[in-house]
């Protein structure tokens, strides 16, 4: 099945095509990138106007955090909030029956589905770029496709804990409150609020994964992280996204001899 | 009097339906607790290096703070919905079903879909304002506590105006539903004091989508840094608001073509 891998590649074109359909629309759903991210700009003005060097960062350093951190964490793929819907009013049975895995299915689904996405957001980190030159730190090359490279590791890992969330509805009457809350958490946990360094108990954030949904792939960006962590770092994300890959193929399997197909024909 | 008992038994019935959904209420009870503690623990990290926000001390940001979530929860979740659904109303051409009912369709379509959950949330924001206070040590007067609310009242009514304009641009750009997202993310801008705002942003952030002024202006009167002219201002920007929905509302009706049988 998983070798199969032509059909989910047709998917994930016309889920790219789907995404294409209305270019300014999802230009604008984009705004998410630029527009905290210049509220955030006037907010650590202020504060670094009376000191210059908060926790580790330079006013620089923190401002192109903001900026990278919104780009990494906004663009990530998404496990949608469609597939609780789809369990919880028997939809589900449509993808059941389909000779497809359903995990697979809405990976390749979701992204494809965020090319767009990202082709959009980087156009705005760049205008934001342009505003704010004095304030953004450019990278190496390397640090530059390193950061990349484990925000694109860090948004499957995202991804999966998501899709276990989903995998809830099964068992819950309404599961959206809970993808919320879930939601909001990760925001935080992956340090779109505030660098995870500055806070108290920083080995207990740095401990759990969703720092490579953000805090961890901008680190890189901005050149806090040694070469030599990397490697390092790479295995332990591999350890946490084969981790949860496997612990939501067992949820999934008990959620699915759980599930009656409510609502379906 | 009839069309407000109507209203409120609406809404009596849809707040109903959602606490019979009783885990997913603990969770919005815990989200909007998270919100809360997110924006403490930011703050004070902040206020760990610094003493003061351009002015603002700890516990005049928490009010601030606080202020900024109990309009935008209160908006989003009474009235949010409702006036972000008219544009699927008019992509799908079903804005007619609500023309036609005896009943001003401009409120209908507020009311559409209310939202409860920002009710469960309202406690965690009060932590926040009452910590302020508590911070602060002196307590404004009840006068100052009225002209503070008159403003918070005015504020509400101006986002929901600014929000309401937004979306009315679905009688003409019906494709792009995903720009009336725009005002949320420019909320972000109320959540901080108004005077860090510098240059153009702060002109445009005052006047023509007078984000900022949505908390500032009300936690000013707590500050004793309030005066006429901050509710003066704030009756301008929500009749010329309500001119522009007018204007808008009548030109974007007349325009409208609908696609029910």
């Amino acid at each position: 099945m998983f070798l199969n891998l032509r059909k989910y590649l047709s998917l994930s074109k016309i889920s790219l095509l789907l995404s294409m359909q209305y270019k300014i629309n999802t230009f604008f759903l984009l705004s998410v990138v630029i527009v905290p991210p210049v509220a955030y700009f006037f907010l650590w003005n202020s504060i670094y106007y009376q000191k210059e060097i908060i926790g580790n960062y330079k006013l620089s350093e923190i401002i192109t955090y903001y900026i990278i951190s919104y780009l990494f964490f906004e663009t990530r793929p998404h496990a949608w909030w469609d597939i609780g819907y789809s369990i919880k009013d028997g939809r589900f049975s449509l993808y059941i029956t389909k000779p497809m895995n359903y995990f697979l299915y809405h990976f390749f689904y979701s992204y494809s589905y965020t090319i767009l996405w990202w082709i959009f957001a980087i156009f705005g980190a760049f205008f934001l770029f342009i505003i704010f030159k004095n304030y953004f730190i450019l990278p190496k090359i390397l640090p530059f496709f390193l950061s990349f490279f484990f925000s694109f590791l860090g948004g499957i890992l995202g991804f999966i804990i998501e899709y276990i969330f989903n995998l809830f509805a099964f068992w819950i009457e309404k599961p959206f409150g809970l993808l919320r809350f879930y939601d909001f958490l990760v925001y935080f946990l992956s340090g779109s609020i505030i660098p995870l360094d500055l806070l108290p108990f920083k080995n207990f954030f740095l401990f759990l994964p969703f720092k490579y949904l953000g805090f961890f792939p901008v680190s890189i960006f901005i050149g806090k992280v040694q070469n030599i962590n990397l490697f390092n770092e790479f295995l332990n994300l591999a350890l946490w996204i084969s981790f949860f890959f496997i612990l939501s193929h067992i949820i999934f399997y008990f959620g699915r001899k759980s599930y009656s197909a409510p609502g379906s024909l | 009097m009839k069309s407000l008992k109507i209203i409120l038994r609406f809404l009596y019935l849809k707040l109903k339906t959602y606490l019979s959904f009783r885990l997913d209420v603990i969770f919005e009870i815990f989200y909007g607790l998270l919100e809360s503690l997110f924006a403490f623990i930011f703050f004070e990290v902040v206020y760990s290096y610094v003493n003061d926000i351009v002015g603002f001390e700890k516990g005049e940001i928490y009010i601030l703070t606080g202020t900024a979530y109990f309009i935008d929860g209160i908006y989003k979740g009474i009235f949010g919905t409702g006036v972000f659904s008219l544009s699927h109303l008019i992509r799908s051409g079903r804005l007619e079903k609500y023309l036609l009912r005896p009943f001003k369709p401009q409120l209908l379509i507020l009311f559409r879909e209310p939202k409860f959950d920002f009710i469960y949330k309202l406690p965690s924001y009060s932590l926040l304002f009452i910590y302020g206070f508590y911070l602060l040590k002196n307590l404004p007067s009840t006068f100052d506590f009225f002209l503070y609310f008159i403003s918070f009242f005015l504020s509400l009514l101006i986002y929901l105006l600014l929000h309401y304009i937004f979306v009315l641009l679905s009688f003409w750009v019906i494709e792009m539903y995903n720009l009336y997202y725009l005002i949320y993310d420019f909320y972000e801008f109320a959540r901080y004091p108004e005077k860090i705002y510098k240059g153009i942003f702060r002109k445009i952030f005052i006047s023509i989508i007078p984000i900022i002024i949505l908390s500032n202006y009300p936690v000013k009167f707590l500050f004793k840094e309030g005066n006429f002219f901050l509710i003066f201002y704030q009756i301008l920007i929500l009749f010329s608001f309500f001119i522009i929905f007018k204007f808008m509302w009548n030109r974007g009706v007349k325009r409208y073509e609908g696609a029910t049988i």
